[in-house]
């Protein structure tokens, strides 16, 4: 009998492994998402070089890129493993879904444009000139992430994940089901069980356990996208904690995500006076 | 020793006394042309391109004979010569051709060549769905089956590419359609590296006729020339 | 019990053989479907309104009239449409979706990884015998726009079967340009003139100049013989390609570029 159910642990060993090493598509929680090559599969000769150059920028951006950064964050704070992981803005849809067109400002913006932005907005500091080593590294990162997937077409996993959002107001027509809205200091105390042993009390992160800081003085700006209490809570309900995502429950995101937004930040503006002024 | 010179010119001499007179050689090879465009050239049998082409070459559309006012030279004396040679299907112009001497070709093609003459009314008003497909046709082209887009070959708009590719705008539909059937089921062989048989027999019988409606919308470049 | 035994061991072996050759039959096939069917860009309907739409449809426009709308930058007449056909849609004439999935891309040509509006660069120095067009200009930017756009549904970084030139196996003559001459005479001078010269219609050209001075200078791709014997084996003539021999294209290829055209531009 002992033999048997060990033939049955090789079989099913055995059908795992063969749907299970498909590449191209990676499985989770039942949703199929595009998987990029695999880490270390890089590619052949200079590009290959590029690439790994651009993964080392994305990933210690301080370390490879220190001279565009005015804080403490890299480019897999908030595009999480590595720019892989699906639902935090992963790179490989963002591949394909540049370039795209401000219709405001009536221009076109190229992946190396929105990467110039980040710089700016999210990590601080001077976007990197374009056509410089920087840029063409990053570049050849993301393109080499995206192997595969199809240009300009939707992918599962791409950008954030939307939730249930709160009422418009707690009136009348605010049944049980629907969310009331998000309230800071719930989201306080959250953020001290759920989130301060990683990121601090003062949000100023803590690195030996991966934490970035998400306020004060080396977090994102104001002017970053992810401040936007929407944008926060949708990547708090994917993503965080790291080890259990998932856990939070939707109104609990849009509570963290108020009260993390509502601690005080850096402005541009802010950031270039202490930059010139010495510390 | 003379006697072998003068023989044949005075042989010759002789000849074209006996024929129409020609007019002065330089300045007439128009005048001859236009001669033969409006009488044929005198031999029996052959007959004055107006009956078909009329005197200015604006085709009939009712009896799909082509326009060719404006033709270069060089594709009208060609097209004249596959006819005589039996490679291009003309069942009515290889009787009418057949006795036309190089120097009549010369002359004619000439003459067709300069004339200038507005578009001949189609018979019936073009169907505009059809336009529109042909129209994508010609400027576009049916890539997956090899189609390039018409004005590829033959110029902007349809306008031609001298010397031997003609101009097809303006062109009526009737004329049009026949020669892509005759090219598509290979009874017209005139087409350099059999680039127009194929071409045609890849078209539907639906493209063909939308390709001609669409050029045959168009007007004719030079037609008002002159 | 023993049979049963022997059952099951084989039903293992069975899945382990599949576990090991499964993916790789799946991928295969897949990878096989991939490269039997030409991948088609989407049709010119499908440009969306509005100001991209705008800018894709000027791409367009530059791409197949490249000196009346990018005239500046360019030193000839030729258009991108006279080597990338059908606007740039056609398999094996480097179709733009072959090139946009392929960069950024390492070129031995200039020993760096490549961008595509630095590929697009080139084209316009070598090929359009012009000058480099500003990587952030509006030109490039539309013509990325067009690629981008004709792109749709194209897997990133997958070399796609007509995705580029044709490079031909070696033929069993060495190519000669004396031979090529009488094909040239005979198959290309209809439309390209027997001086070379292609031809004009209404002041456009109808049949691009393949040497002199109106043609591709010696820094163009086409200025290796392999590459132009690829191009023309697989497209010309014009709507009869891969119809020529091998050894013809080779010829003429040979004889094409052994014929004077403008010289390779200083490099910047």
């Amino acid at each position: 009998m002992k033999r048997y159910r060990a033939i049955l642990i090789r079989g099913v060993l055995a059908v795992t492994l063969l749907f299970g090493a498909i590449p191209g598509i990676r499985q989770a929680g039942g949703a199929t998402f595009f998987s990029p090559p695999h880490p270390g599969d890089y590619p052949k000769g200079p590009l290959g070089d590029l690439v790994k150059r651009g993964e080392a920028i994305f990933t210690q951006t301080g370390k490879y890129a220190g001279r565009y950064t005015g804080n403490s964050l890299t480019c897999a704070s908030c595009h999480l493993e590595a720019g892989r992981k699906p639902y935090a803005a992963p790179m490989w849809a963002a591949y394909v879904h540049y370039p795209r067109f401000d219709s405001q400002k009536r221009e076109m913006i190229q992946l190396n444009d929105r990467i110039r932005q980040c710089f700016r907005k999210s990590l601080d500091g001077t976007p990197p000139p374009a056509g410089g080593e920087t840029l063409r590294a990053l570049n050849a990162y993301i393109f080499w992430l995206a192997k595969g997937a199809p240009v300009g077409l939707p992918l599962q996993g791409q950008g954030l994940r939307s939730i249930k959002k709160p009422a418009p107001d707690s009136g009348l027509f605010s049944g049980p089901r629907q969310l009331r809205a998000p309230d800071r200091r719930k989201g306080m105390s959250l953020y001290a069980n759920r989130c301060a042993s990683c990121h601090g009390m003062a949000g100023q992160g803590v690195a030996e356990h991966g934490g970035s800081p998400v306020w004060g003085p080396r977090s994102y700006p104001v002017e970053s996208g992810f401040h936007s209490v929407r944008k926060l809570a949708e990547f708090l309900k994917s993503n965080m904690p790291p080890d259990g995502p998932g856990l939070l429950t939707d109104q609990e995101s849009w509570d963290i995500a108020a009260y993390i937004d509502s601690q005080p930040r850096p402005r541009l503006s802010d950031s270039r006076r202490t930059e010139e002024s010495p510390p | 020793m003379r006697i072998a010179i003068v023989g044949p010119v005075l042989c010759s001499l002789l000849f074209s006394f006996v024929s129409i007179p020609l007019p002065a050689r330089a300045e007439s090879l128009m005048d001859w042309g236009k001669h033969i465009a409006e009488a044929g050239n005198g031999d029996p049998g052959n007959t004055a391109c107006m009956e078909c082409h009329r005197l200015k070459g604006g085709g009939m559309p009712s009896i799909g004979s082509p326009r060719i006012a404006g033709q270069t030279r060089q594709y009208i004396a060609r097209e004249i010569r596959e006819v005589q040679k039996g490679k291009r299907y003309g069942p009515v112009m290889a009787g009418v051709v057949e006795n036309l001497s190089e120097h009549d070709i010369d002359a004619v093609a000439l003459y067709y060549s300069r004339a200038r003459t507005p578009k001949a009314r189609e018979t019936e008003p073009p169907s505009s769905a059809r336009v529109a497909l042909g129209k994508k046709i010609a400027h576009r082209g049916i890539w997956k089956k090899n189609i390039p887009a018409c004005v590829q070959c033959h110029g902007v708009n349809g306008s031609g590419v001298p010397p031997l590719f003609p101009y097809i705008a303006g062109q009526n539909r009737t004329y049009l359609m026949r020669q892509l059937i005759a090219y598509a089921f290979l009874e017209r062989k005139d087409d350099p590296q059999g680039l127009m048989r194929g071409i045609a027999r890849r078209l539907s019988a639906g493209e063909r006729k939308a390709v001609a409606e669409y050029f045959s919308s168009l007007n004719p470049p030079q037609a008002n020339g002159r | 019990m023993r049979q049963k035994n022997e059952a099951a061991r084989r039903i293992f072996r069975i899945l382990l053989l599949l576990a090991a050759f499964g993916p790789a039959f799946i991928t295969a096939r897949a990878m096989a479907a991939e490269s039997n069917v030409l991948f088609s860009p989407p049709p010119e309907e499908s440009i969306p309104q509005g100001g991209f739409g705008d800018l894709i449809r000027h791409g367009e426009k530059i791409f197949t009239r490249t000196a009346k709308y990018a005239g500046r930058y360019t030193g000839n007449r030729l258009s991108c449409e006279s080597c990338h056909l059908d606007r740039g849609r056609k398999a094996y004439s480097a179709p733009l979706w072959g090139a946009y999935v392929l960069y950024p891309r390492y070129r031995k040509k200039n020993h760096k990884v490549n961008s595509l509006a630095e590929r697009i660069q080139g084209c316009f120095r070598f090929s359009m015998n012009g000058s480099a067009t500003p990587v952030d200009g509006r030109t490039i930017k539309s013509l990325i726009a067009y690629s981008f756009w004709m792109s749709r549904g194209a897997p990133v970084g997958v070399n796609l079967k007509g995705s580029r030139m044709v490079s031909l196996p070696k033929p069993e003559k060495a190519p000669d340009p004396l031979r090529g001459k009488k094909v040239y005479v005979a198959r290309c001078a209809l439309c390209h003139g027997l001086g070379g010269q292609g031809r004009v219609s209404r002041g456009e050209i109808a049949f691009p100049p393949v040497w002199g001075p109106g043609s591709y200078n010696k820094g163009a791709g086409f200025y290796k013989v392999a590459k132009l014997a690829g191009f023309i084996k697989m497209n010309m003539p014009l709507s009869k390609g891969t119809t020529l021999p091998d050894q013809m294209a080779w010829d003429v290829a040979a004889y094409i570029d052994s014929q004077p055209r403008p010289d390779k531009p200083a490099p910047k």
